[in-house]
């Protein structure tokens, strides 16, 4: 793998478009000048994906801010360096959310959650973020400004470039804006926690709630290690948690239909805040498999993480969509580090040798890791969607693997 | 343009012979897709039977250089089935079902399964297969991915591509690719979200893996009676802010009640009414008598005349009858029938049925108005002889007028069925010429010869630089 260049984006030509205009006379002269640029947004994922090849940073931070809101479509278009945290404030005045709660914090951008198709637990109830974008606005490789979908609901004019420059992580376009779908916020919301003794895992307890689980607005089982991190259980146990929205009744007949996984406590919605933010530095990856599976693939997680003395690490299950977060703290000091880097990527191989029908995720690793990920956009149309956007490769060079040896 | 005689046997000698048809009397069966107004005969049609023989039959045409055109019911409302010349690929014989995993929610089915036979299939393990497009006794799921279908019910449980995990597809050159993952997330690029809903020009699905959601606990469908539309319109946006997302949320105003009341679909909707608003909740049982309830209420307060609550499965298949066969309905006023499908915001729905009825008053037309409101997914309907040419002209001036207050209003041309030939004019009215430019570049990148489905979607003037063969330069010109 090639090395990448180390970009601190305060010791390099920096820039900080303010409208679409500069995005376009930005990437316009990256494009005549084949200059690679990375993209970035509030800086707190810079570390995910692969390492880009970049000489340039754009900061899209400062175009920032709601293009518009009417309420009652439950429909807001803002520019894409708006914060989650500036999303949350304005649609809360009106009873209203967008339904996301990617890993991070609030802090993080909408251009950035997009980019990384980044979702959370509420995905159990109101989807992925692929779900939730309706229209995007964005700069192609060539200094192009392009909109794509659109500002209602239900669209299918033309080919959906809005699925495609989700989860594109830049390479397609520099996102200037995104028109998104809110949920009016339920009557009530609720957060309960079960804790499980350790030897007592909740995998299979949560499985046999059946199809009624699926009424919870999440629902994630975390390790010891994990439901330590946000001080829940007394260090050797594991934790159900559950969010349980809707009116009174159905709140009451869902919380019923935990009891059969223990004593059900009472939380501050402010568990999920903790939960989604990781410790600087550490290396996270999904593991997604059949539902059915789950329970082989927690033992193949397990003992990939425990052969590489990695069974610290934090592990947190949704169990309705197959899933495993591993978040890896960093080790302190440069040898540890250094060594803890080696490790996970043993471990990132074992996994990728190991599940064969479901996959690996990526998301911040090492790059001795991303090795052993096979880059996933090498396929003829891939790389012609690629061509059409970005023809020098200027956006983000590298970060899906693509030129890699 | 008469199709090579060798590619003829090609094909025969892949499918058979008699799944080869290129007799004009056995074609005419293929020149229209329910959209009238839009007639177009293919050169052959050829059904293939299993996967191995898409595959094939892609691969003759793509040697032989011949455009073709997947075709699943021929439901789609757009035009977007019709093939001028070229071959047509039928693909009503892969109907199996090839797996219902249901601990994992997911099933495997071929493209020409029909959409209400799944949902029939699955119900035993208590699922369902949750777009519900009115066509869903005849259309097929892979019909369905093409055009993206959705369907009264996608207000709760989303849109096809919200349901679909996983395709295999064959791409126009021949090639065979997996797109998603169904067991699992892909990295990249999202070729799946993108495929769904590319109106066949991206190529064609032989295997669809789709996720299936639990049957609810309990049902309630509520009927609302209003004097205005506007009554109608406001209780919408109440109900939509209370955070109760019903599982369906449709409208119908005065003429289309009249011509369902009728009709041998007859739901005892009240005729006199300027319009009712069809809602359903479901879900856990606990909690749904009070967001019944609480949507009552939101009916009333905003001047509903009358509430009543279905209180029998029987009374509530009616109801639904009579919303979902409407379209049928109304053949009873007239032999054709102009369908649209444009989508606005929904708080501007009331300001956007006023002005669709002052054109019809205009061009002295009658618009009939069902559509799903939850959405904000308008669907006016003209019936009208097409024989008549006065008649015609003047609908068609009404439904320009109506396409394009939905744009002014900041909607889109269309919510599920597609643009195929019906809104290709539009497309340029909601896009610039730099978006559409991309938007053919990205059917580049699936088919670069532009053999698929050429000339839908997207207008061919937006298309820069493009190299297509003479044979689909004559398809397209053929449809233009």
């Amino acid at each position: 793998m090639t090395a990448a260049t180390a970009l601190s984006p305060t010791s390099r030509p920096c820039d900080t478009p303010l409208t679409v205009s500069d995005v376009t006379a930005l990437l316009a002269d990256a494009h005549a000048t084949a200059t690679a640029i990375r993209i970035v947004g509030s800086g707190e994922w810079l570390d995910a994906g692969r390492p880009v090849q970049a000489t340039r940073a754009v900061h899209v931070r400062g175009l920032s801010g709601i293009v518009s809101y009417v309420p009652g479509d439950l429909v807001i278009t803002v520019r894409a360096g708006t914060t989650l945290a500036e999303i949350a404030h304005t649609t809360a005045l009106h009873g209203q959310w967008l339904s996301l709660d990617p890993a991070g914090s609030d802090d993080g951008t909408i251009g950035a959650t997009i980019a990384t198709a980044s979702s959370g637990p509420l995905a159990l109830s109101a989807g992925t973020v692929r779900d939730l974008v309706l229209g995007l606005g964005l700069v192609s490789g060539t200094g192009t400004p392009i909109r794509v979908g659109g500002q209602v609901v239900k669209n299918v004019a033309g080919f959906d470039l809005v699925r495609l420059a989700t989860g594109a992580y830049g390479t397609l376009g520099v996102l200037t804006d995104a028109s998104l779908r809110l949920h009016a916020k339920p009557a009530r919301d609720h957060t309960y926690v079960v804790t499980v003794p350790a030897d007592r895992t909740p995998m299979a307890a949560v499985q046999s709630l059946g199809l009624r689980a699926l009424s919870f607005q999440a629902l994630e089982i975390l390790n010891v290690a994990a439901a330590q991190r946000i001080s829940v259980g007394d260090g050797s146990q594991w934790a159900v948690v559950v969010r349980i929205t809707g009116n009174a009744s159905r709140v009451h007949a869902q919380l019923a239909a935990l009891a059969p996984l223990g004593v059900v406590t009472e939380s501050d919605a402010h568990l999920w805040t903790a939960l989604r933010y990781d410790d600087r530095g550490s290396a996270t990856l999904r593991v997604v498999s059949a539902p059915s599976t789950l329970n082989e693939t927690m033992a193949r997680v397990e003992r990939a993480l425990a052969d590489v003395g990695l069974s610290a690490a934090q592990l947190r299950i949704t169990p309705h969509r197959g899933a495993i977060r591993i978040v890896i703290p960093h080790a302190m000091g440069p040898t540890a580090a250094a060594a803890t880097s080696a490790r996970v990527a043993t471990c990132v191989a074992a996994l990728r040798d190991s599940i064969t029908s479901g996959s690996v995720i990526g998301e911040r690793l090492p790059n001795d890791a991303w090795a052993h990920l096979p880059p996933c956009t090498r396929d003829p149309v891939s790389q012609r969607i690629r061509d059409a956007f970005d023809p020098h490769r200027v956006l983000n060079r590298g970060i899906f693997g693509e030129h890699a040896s | 343009m008469p199709l090579d005689a060798t590619l003829i046997r090609t094909l025969e000698s892949i499918v058979g012979g008699r799944w080869v048809r290129k007799r004009a009397s056995e074609l005419a069966a293929y020149d229209a897709d329910g959209l009238p107004g839009y007639h177009a005969t293919p050169g052959l049609a050829v059904f293939p039977g299993t996967r191995d023989e898409v595959v094939q039959v892609v691969r003759a045409l793509a040697a032989a250089n011949v455009p073709f055109v997947p075709r699943g019911a021929g439901t789609g409302l757009s035009g977007g089935a019709l093939a001028t010349g070229t071959a047509l690929i039928g693909l009503n014989r892969l109907t199996r079902i090839l797996e219902i995993d249901a601990p994992n929610r997911l099933v495997h089915v071929e493209p020409g399964v029909v959409n209400a036979k799944l949902s029939r299939a699955v119900a035993p393990f208590g699922l369902q297969y949750a777009p519900d497009p009115s066509s869903q006794t005849v259309c097929t799921i892979g019909g369905n991915v093409a055009e993206n279908a959705g369907g009264p019910h996608c207000l709760k449980y989303g849109v096809t591509l919200n349901h679909v995990v996983a395709l295999d597809v064959v791409l126009p050159s021949g090639e065979t690719r997996r797109l998603g993952n169904p067991y699992g997330e892909t990295d990249g690029y999202d070729l799946l979200g993108v495929f769904v809903g590319s109106e066949g020009c991206f190529g064609i699905a032989t295997d669809v893996w789709a996720r299936l959601v639990p049957l609810p606990e309990a049902v309630r469908t509520i009927l609302a009676d209003f004097s205005s539309i506007d009554a109608a319109a406001r209780a919408v946006s109440r109900i939509v802010a209370t955070g109760i997302v019903p599982a369906a949320l449709e409208m119908m105003d005065n003429p289309t009640i009249r011509a369902v009341e009728a009709s041998i679909y007859a739901a005892g909707y009240p005729i006199d009414a300027a319009a009712v608003l069809l809602c359903e909740v479901d879900g856990l049982t606990d909690g749904l008598a009070d967001d019944v309830a609480a949507i009552t209420t939101c009916c009333m307060e905003s001047g509903a005349r009358d509430v009543r609550v279905a209180t029998t499965d029987e009374e509530r298949t009616r109801l639904w009858q009579g919303r979902k066969k409407a379209f049928g309905a109304m053949g009873r006023i007239a032999p054709s029938l102009v369908v649209q499908d444009a989508v606005v915001p929904r708080t501007k729905l009331p300001e956007i049925l006023a002005t669709i009825h002052d054109i019809g008053e205009r061009h002295h037309v009658k618009v009939c108005n069902v559509f799903h409101a939850g959405d904000g997914n308008l669907h006016p309907n003209i019936p009208y002889d097409a024989s008549d040419p006065d008649e015609s002209t003047r609908v068609h001036a009404a439904m320009k007028e109506i396409m394009q207050a939905c744009i002014d209003a900041g909607g889109t041309i269309t919510g599920e069925h597609g643009v195929g030939l019906d809104k290709l004019p539009y497309m340029s009215k909601l896009f610039d010429d730099d978006s559409l430019a991309m938007m053919c570049a990205v059917r580049e990148a699936f088919d670069p010869d532009r053999r698929a489905n050429p000339g839908k979607v997207v207008p061919i003037h937006a298309c820069r630089e493009w190299h297509g063969t003479p044979a689909v330069r004559a398809a397209i010109l053929a449809q233009t």
